[in-house]
């Protein structure tokens, strides 16, 4: 017998046994009733509620695990406020952007890709932003690699206020609109940080030391 | 004309043994308060070092014998909220599978409280007030704390009868290491957490440390006067009735 | 590195632990570190208790189809393109891992934090073979270094004081050019950082575990603070996910109702900083991510779990509230516990991975404080699931002789009212005359274990409660 057939074999006897008129098939066909019912329904658990504005709940909550934020009006302001933020905070090094964000007439020496591991700074859109959790999230795809999101010093993203969603359930809900073919979802919520020496959290583990998010409000 | 409550005191095997005052002090609270008080003489012990080692069929044997001594009380009163907790949670727990006694187990668990709680919540009373010009810390112990919710109820009571102060300590819902058994099986730990928990007693600058269960301020006492601690420990109850004038646990009478 | 059971020796383990300075300075630090935070974060969530009801609810109901979602979620990886094995051990589990490993040609596995790969002994096991496995995440990556295993479940290295991580990287790092003793934190995450950067460069393989499986979806979640997961899962050409299989939730709804519990019980974060879903091999037109996916579902007696009383256990998402908040595992920390789990849920899983012959104490060494279940996320009584243990020592005399003697003793005392009367007043008699002079004996032969480090009080009084009180109450009757 295999090992599967052997682990799913002893769950079942125990489940038989406890409820004798229980099915107890190998195939994923064959679900019980509040099986499928779950798989289909996708209830909703209770949410935390928040009477604040969605976006003023994001800012207060990303500051609040040390992510910076510049608010401009259009896309139009994002080039520039990209650019002052790597100038103001003195970041040397190489620049990435995603190519997801290639329509944007970027300074030369901004490579479009992926990461290369020596860049300094990321540049890249996200798929949502979570007022729950000061999250922003972010789909891989061939034009938003996963790898912009670890590798470099900096992470700056940029987040259109249409974009910010009140709960990590909306994200499901916008991911399977998507279709999902996404390998990585990350919700990013905050520089990276450890705790593994004297339970003091420093930043910057293995991941970005800064992130800074350029909030769009119009289009 | 309403009829006098009548309580079962089951007075603990600790307190018969280590502590009548408390005893004494439970009856004189309890008479205060209206009730017709009675000490069977068939109680001894309620089970719970049986049930807490595992042996169950013991557990259950003394369960029975305690079930049968209290028949026919309007309640069961214990001086303890382990011992309570153990009438109250773990007895129908011991009779899972036997109708008749968890039948039998689930009504006196229904008429079973703990002392403090029993005054506080279930006859509202305004006992006599007492002086006792005292700061004093509490011990919140485990099992009354997490199986009855007491927390509240000894405070309020102290702090409308009598004229201490309480000054409390950090943490003073963390166990003292006391845990039955526990501090004779494994007592290099249990003595660690006993120095944590007097450690923290003794950063309020109280003089008496109270609480509401004889094993962990047996545990706390036997401690502190082992290192010389200048804390006179009482059971609330020896406090409330005004008769916390001595030593304390562990200490010596001055007679 | 490999994780001996020293479970059978945990009195004299937990003696040398308290004996232990540096460790009990690093204890220290569990209370502001985790219990604060956690309280904190608690509070601004007033639906806290109704999130932990429901998640109760949902979890019961994925075990109570565990077999049904194990399948859904195979069949949901499969169509992403990734492979399931099954190992009914943990052996199985490293060998299947070891083959992954060998087919890939690695030299070396850049590994994320796993207790079920501790359970599985994954780097012994790569060792063996020739291949390096690289702890990533720093707490996992300072006791490698140590050559120790984990102490807690979420910080591996809580035992370690700075000046211990300063000492071992002096001593490891030397080969990588450092020439001086760090002594500031920032600096020593620096230092890990810049050493493992090059780690995660060149390994073949990543290893990680998941706190989820999304049955739904055939994703895994996989929540880290340092990054270093996702670091292990994007690059390397092949991605290997063990983990045990009561891990699995019906629906990304169900996988975010436990995300609201999972950081706040652990770290007191609202939300861990890296919170990830992950599916399958990179995807067409993808430029980065594994070429292969392979996830190993783990038994190693967890249908033993299922199948016995204390099938609750498995609602656990190894948060480490209950250690946190557990004050043998403060006064002892976890080495003492002797396998890979510590503190309250270990003392539940040890015995029942590992057998209870080896691992008797582990039961026993608890108060029955309640704290731990009071502060789980997944409602799991674990006070109660210890005393089925201990059930379990008591019907097979596992217990020492002494013990077991002084139980039977008592009880068959107390079983007969005259007896125990009779008893308790000889004994009290003797008490209050031995501790006459200071009210209390500092002294004592049979109750040595108390007397070592307490005095045992005496009463003062000449008979028990029931005797004086029945003696006045005939006195004022016959008056």
């Amino acid at each position: 017998m295999s090992a599967r057939d052997a682990i799913l074999g002893r769950l079942q006897t125990a489940l038989v046994r406890e409820n004798p008129s229980r099915p107890a098939p190998m195939s994923v066909d064959d679900a019980p009733l509040a099986v499928s019912e779950r798989l289909s329904t996708k209830p909703v658990s209770t949410l935390p509620a928040f009477s604040e504005d969605p976006t003023e709940r994001l800012i207060r909550m990303m500051e609040s695990v040390q992510m910076t934020v510049t608010r401009v009006q259009t896309s139009d302001d994002v080039l520039n406020a990209v650019d002052d933020y790597i100038r103001s905070e003195g970041l040397d090094g190489d620049v990435t952007v995603a190519p997801a964000l290639s329509e944007i007439a970027w300074p030369e020496h901004y490579r479009i890709g992926s990461a290369s591991g020596t860049e300094a700074t990321s540049v890249t859109p996200c798929l949502a932003a979570v007022a729950e959790t000061g999250s922003v999230v972010f789909a891989s795809t061939g034009d938003t690699p996963a790898t912009l999101n670890f590798l470099p010093d900096n992470h700056i993203v940029v987040v259109n206020e249409s974009q910010v969603l009140r709960h990590v359930d909306d994200v499901w809900t916008q991911l399977r609109e998507a279709c999902g073919a996404h390998r990585a979802v990350n919700f990013v919520t905050g520089p990276s940080r450890t705790g593994d020496i004297e339970q003091t959290i420093e930043i910057g583990a293995h991941g970005p030391r800064r992130m800074h998010v350029v909030l769009v409000s119009g289009a | 004309m309403d009829k006098r409550p009548t309580v079962g005191l089951f007075v603990t095997c600790l307190v018969d043994t280590q502590r009548p005052n408390i005893g004494f002090a439970a009856v004189q609270l309890l008479e205060q308060a209206g009730c017709e008080v009675v000490v069977p003489t068939q109680q001894t012990c309620c089970g719970q070092p049986a049930w807490n080692s595992g042996d169950d069929a013991s557990s259950r044997v003394l369960a029975q014998q305690t079930i049968t001594a209290f028949e026919g009380f309007d309640y069961v009163v214990l001086p303890s909220g382990s011992c309570a907790g153990t009438l109250v949670k773990h007895y129908p727990e011991m009779f899972a599978d036997d109708p008749t006694w968890l039948a039998k187990a689930g009504d006196l668990a229904g008429r079973t409280h703990e002392l403090l709680s029993f005054l506080c919540d279930v006859l509202q009373v305004e006992l006599s007030p007492v002086v006792f010009n005292e700061t004093a810390t509490y011990h919140d112990s485990c099992s009354g704390l997490r199986e009855l919710g007491i927390k509240e109820q000894p405070r309020h009571l102290l702090a409308n009868t009598t004229t201490l102060t309480l000054d409390e300590m950090e943490d003073t819902d963390t166990c003292c290491g006391f845990g039955g058994t526990f501090c004779v099986k494994y007592p290099d730990i249990s003595e660690r957490m006993v120095d944590d928990k007097l450690s923290l007693a003794s950063q309020t600058g109280a003089r008496v440390l109270l609480g509401g269960d004889l094993g962990c301020l047996m545990n706390l006492a036997g401690r502190a006067s082992r290192l010389g601690l200048p804390l006179r420990v009482f059971h609330t109850a020896e406090v409330l009735a005004g008769m916390a004038d001595g030593a304390g646990i562990a200490g010596k009478e001055s007679k | 590195m490999s994780v001996q059971v020293t479970s059978h020796t945990f009195k004299q383990n937990a003696a040398e632990a308290l004996k232990d300075a540096p460790l009990q300075d690093a204890l220290g630090n569990l209370k502001v570190g985790f219990i604060k935070k956690r309280l904190n974060a608690i509070e601004l969530v007033p639906e806290w208790q109704r999130i932990r009801d429901e998640a109760r609810e949902m979890k019961n109901h994925v075990l109570e189809n565990l077999d049904h979602y194990l399948l859904r979620y195979e069949h949901s990886v499969q169509a992403n393109g990734g492979h399931v094995h099954w190992a009914e051990t943990s052996a199985n589990a490293g060998e299947i891992i070891v083959d992954i490993c060998k087919k890939a040609n690695a030299k070396t596995v850049a590994k994320g934090k796993s207790m079920v790969g501790e359970e599985a002994e994954v780097n012994r096991r790569l060792e063996e073979v020739g291949i390096a496995p690289i702890e990533t995440d720093l707490g996992e990556y300072i006791i490698q270094l140590a050559e120790e295993p984990p102490s807690h479940i979420i910080a591996p290295a809580v035992h370690k004081t700075k000046e211990q991580v300063s000492e071992l990287f002096h001593k490891h790092h030397q080969q990588y050019g450092l020439t001086e003793k760090i002594t500031n934190r920032v600096d020593l995450v620096t230092e890990a950082r810049t050493v493992l950067r090059e780690k995660f460069r060149n390994a073949d393989v990543g290893i990680t575990g998941a706190n989820f499986l999304v049955a739904e979806t055939g994703q895994h979640v996989l929540v880290t603070n340092e990054g270093n997961g996702d670091l292990s899962s994007n690059l390397p050409r092949v991605h290997i996910v063990i983990v045990g299989i009561e891990k699995v939730v019906p629906t990304l709804e169900d996988a975010s109702l436990l995300l609201r519990l999972l950081a706040r019980s652990a770290t007191g974060q609202h939300f861990s900083n890296y919170t990830s879903l992950m599916g399958g091999p990179k995807r067409d037109g993808d430029k980065d991510g594994p070429e292969e996916f392979h996830v190993v579902l783990v038994d190693n007696k967890r249908t033993e779990l299922f199948d016995s009383e204390l099938r609750e256990m498995l609602r656990c998402f190894r948060c480490g509230a209950c250690i946190n908040h557990c004050p043998v595992y403060g006064a002892v920390g976890g080495h003492a516990y002797g396998w890979v789990y510590p503190g309250p849920m270990g003392s539940v899983i040890t015995p029942a991975m590992v057998g209870l012959e080896k691992t008797r104490d582990l039961p026993h060494a608890c108060t029955l404080n309640g704290r731990c279940a009071e502060v789980c996320p997944m409602s799991i009584p674990l006070p109660s699931l210890l005393r089925k243990h201990r059930r379990t020592t008591f019907e097979k005399q596992l217990q020492s002789m002494r013990s077991r003697t002084a139980l039977a003793l008592w009880s068959q005392v107390a079983r007969r009212p005259k007896l125990y009367r009779n008893l308790s007043d000889l004994a009290v008699r003797t008490l209050s005359w031995l501790g006459r002079r200071q009210g209390h004996v500092r002294r004592l032969p049979l109750v040595s274990a108390w007397t070592k480090s307490r005095n045992l009080p005496t009463s003062g009084n000449n008979r028990t409660f029931i005797s004086e009180y029945t003696a006045q109450k005939n006195r004022s009757e016959s008056s």
